[in-house]
């Protein structure tokens, strides 16, 4: 017998019975649809916490921050600075595939009657091209007179009106300020905790940090200003909008080499604001950096390396574990949720092994006469068990079918409340990737055939005689 | 004696035992029997009901398993085949004939009489055409595209007779084939079913309860409680006295 032939057969004698063919592709349906609707709602929750997470960082990833000292001093080891010979150092280590410093510099920024507290980060180009810009244009390279800027979609929520004493910001009253970053300038000003060390270039270094410490407090009776404006032009705002947090979302982003130039340029060696002194109160003669992002190959590598940043001294922390355990999470989520749309799913296939018992039974005198007339005994299960396959299959991809137009009026609907409510513009609370298609099929299918394994082998086993037996 | 050894036997049958279980009762339903049929013959296996007839007949086509002795159909020793083999033995050597027809009901004269080429894996062009071929023979070109249900009885039983003999068989086995005919309609029938096999040469083996039917056979085979009680031949009568010494 060909398959072909095995096929239309199989396919005719369902047609033949419609009715029940069709009630019980229904319950395949309806039990595809369950597994199906439950596990994409479990990618949809993981997809979404996984993209909440990977602003954050990826699991490949490693922060080190500087390290601490023995403790009792309090101040920072200078071989513990993130200098760049430490940084070759993390290079060099095994599995490291790269290193991404970070120059960090906090500044007040102000327009009209509003002000904010922002940081300016000092990052690589390849990460200034990485970010998505909703406004405007990714910043060049500045030159040395001023510093090109890439602002955060959230730095806005941080201007707060300076002429307002009531200390009402955006969180409380939900009014954007009146900021236009990119049409109108933003005046920069940094406090330099260094400015002393500009005309005090030969003052004894013990009384130098003496006086470092105590300008915090009296800093309106010196000649000498701390605050020192900075020249910044902004070109570009992330895309996103304020609520939308995300790495970097609330700093302005300026290109490293941009920073580096600006500042020595601007600044004299040992002024440079935001570089700490070493433990003799002199400058250090590299650029130290506020932290630096190692990227691992691998995660199963990240643990070690991340011990031997540590082993150094040095504060290191990835996201590997808050990943994992959030995997683990879903894992268990999706066991949870599949095995509860399975059992909707096995009523289905005791569905199908019904109809294809009542089968056997109604056509015992036509298998037997297909037995009489040289029917191989395989040729009958086959055409059982792709009876039952068939009901599988169609009720599968019926399912699938079902399900998608579920999800999506589902995304549709959640869309507008996720936006709303979390901030979350793209959100899907159900997600059906092309494997997850491809498995409800082939599994609806191969339990379609498991269901009819025991009918088409009673089928098989029917004796030929009980065709010729006159009824 | 010379002649005998050119007809070539296709039926042997020696010792031949069937015996049930009913309950603690045992009943034989065949108890010993023994005879040899012959190449183009046609044979009719005469008894009343419950004399045994239909079992010797299922045996012969491979249906059952004998309790003892031994068969050789075909050039085949059958009695010890399993299931998968006695299937395959059918479908290359054995036509069969049922009397209530056992078509398929959902099926048209030409499907019905193309299906058993069907399991043999033949084409659906050429299973068509040979359907189609046989169909003519028994005369229902007319009626090809009717279902079962479409067709009186005599029809149905050609289209039967079309199916048993698509595979090309040596041998067709014929269960009460006029049966549930009327009297009419079987001497038609048997004519038939006479003209078509004695032309190709076909062994006919036919089970039957009517001695009018049986009288058109060449070979008689009287049975009673499963014992072989007569055996007439119409052709070589004396041969057949010598053989069955």
């Amino acid at each position: 017998m060909t398959f072909y032939d095995m096929l239309c057969m199989s396919a005719g004698n369902l047609w033949r019975r419609k009715l029940r063919t069709l009630l019980t592709i229904l319950g395949v349906l309806i039990g595809t649809a369950s597994i199906v609707a439950m596990l994409s709602i479990a990618l949809g929750m993981k997809q979404m916490v996984m993209d909440e997470y990977s602003n954050y960082g990826s699991a490949t990833q490693i922060t080190v921050n500087q390290g601490m000292s023995d403790g009792n001093s309090g101040s920072s080891k200078d071989s513990l600075m993130l200098t760049e010979s430490n940084l070759k150092l993390f290079e060099d280590m095994q599995h490291v595939t790269g290193v991404e410093p970070e120059l960090r510099l906090d500044m007040t920024l102000q327009q009209g009657k509003y002000q904010g507290w922002m940081s300016l980060v000092g990052v690589s180009k390849k990460t200034m091209e990485e970010q998505e810009v909703g406004e405007g244009e990714l910043p060049g390279s500045g030159g040395s007179s001023r510093l090109e800027v890439l602002a955060g979609n959230s730095v806005i929520v941080n201007f707060w009106d300076s002429t307002n004493t009531s200390d009402e910001g955006y969180w409380s009253t939900g009014e954007l300020p009146d900021v236009d970053l990119l049409n109108r300038s933003v005046k920069a000003t940094v406090y330099n905790e260094n400015a002393t060390n500009e005309t005090v270039d030969t003052v004894d270094s013990q009384e130098d940090t003496e006086t470092e410490e105590e300008t915090g407090t009296v800093p309106e009776s010196e000649e000498i200003s701390y605050e020192t404006p900075i020249i910044i032009k902004i070109t570009g705002v992330m895309s996103g909008g304020p609520d939308d947090w995300k790495m970097n979302s609330e700093a302005l982003l300026v290109d490293m080499d941009n920073l580096k130039n600006y500042l020595t340029k601007n600044f004299k060696r040992g002024a440079i604001p935001g570089q700490p002194m070493n433990s003799k109160g002199q400058p250090f003669s590299e650029w130290v950096y506020n932290s630096v992002t190692v990227n691992v190959d691998e995660s199963s590598n990240v643990e070690a390396v991340m011990q031997e940043i540590q082993d150094m001294g040095f504060q290191a922390s990835s996201n590997k574990e808050l990943l994992e355990s959030a995997q683990q999470t879903f894992r268990i989520i999706e066991l949870v949720l599949g095995g509860i749309g399975m059992i909707a799913f096995l009523v289905a296939a005791i569905g199908i092994a019904n109809t294809m018992m009542m089968s056997t039974y109604e056509r015992t005198k036509e298998i037997g006469i297909m037995k009489v007339l040289g029917c191989d005994m395989r040729d009958i299960l086959k055409l059982f068990l792709s009876e039952a396959g068939f009901i599988g299959f169609i009720g599968g991809v019926a399912g699938l079918l079902f399900t998608m137009l579920l999800s999506a009026a589902a995304n549709a609907v959640a869309a507008g409340y996720l936006s709303a409510t979390m901030g979350m513009a793209d959100g899907k609370i159900s997600i059906i990737t092309w494997w997850l298609a491809l498995i409800a099929v082939v599994f609806a299918t191969l339990m379609g055939m498991i269901a009819g394994f025991f009918p088409a082998r009673r089928a098989m086993k029917l004796s030929p005689l009980a065709a010729i037996r006159n009824e | 004696m010379e002649q005998s050894e050119a007809r070539k036997c296709v039926i042997d049958v020696r010792d031949l035992y069937k015996i049930y279980r009913v309950g603690s009762n045992r009943v034989r339903a065949l108890n010993g029997v023994d005879f040899q049929i012959y190449e183009g013959e046609f044979c009719a296996i005469v008894g009343a009901s419950g004399s045994g007839k239909s079992t010797l007949l299922n045996m012969l086509a491979g249906l059952e398993k004998p309790t003892k002795g031994t068969i050789m159909v075909a050039g085949q020793q059958i009695e010890n085949y399993k299931e998968n083999e006695r299937v395959r033995f059918r479908r290359e050597n054995v036509g069969f004939i049922f009397q209530s027809f056992n078509l398929i009901g959902t099926m048209t004269a030409l499907e019905n009489v193309a299906m058993p080429l069907v399991f043999r894996g033949v084409p659906k062009v050429v299973r068509n055409k040979r359907a189609q071929k046989m169909i003519e023979l028994v005369g229902l070109k007319k009626y090809r595209n009717h279902k079962p249900n479409q067709m009186s009885g005599g029809q149905q039983q050609r289209v039967g007779m079309a199916r048993a003999l698509v595979m090309n068989p040596s041998i067709v086995f014929a269960d009460e084939p006029t049966g549930n005919l009327d009297s009419h309609t079987s001497e038609e029938m048997m004519q038939l079913m006479r003209e078509v096999l004695s032309k190709r040469n076909k062994t006919l083996v036919m089970v039957t309860h009517d001695n009018d039917l049986a009288a058109m056979a060449d070979r008689q085979i009287r049975i009673k409680d499963g014992k072989i009680v007569d055996m007439i031949c119409k052709k070589n009568e004396e041969e057949q006295e010598n053989e069955a010494d």
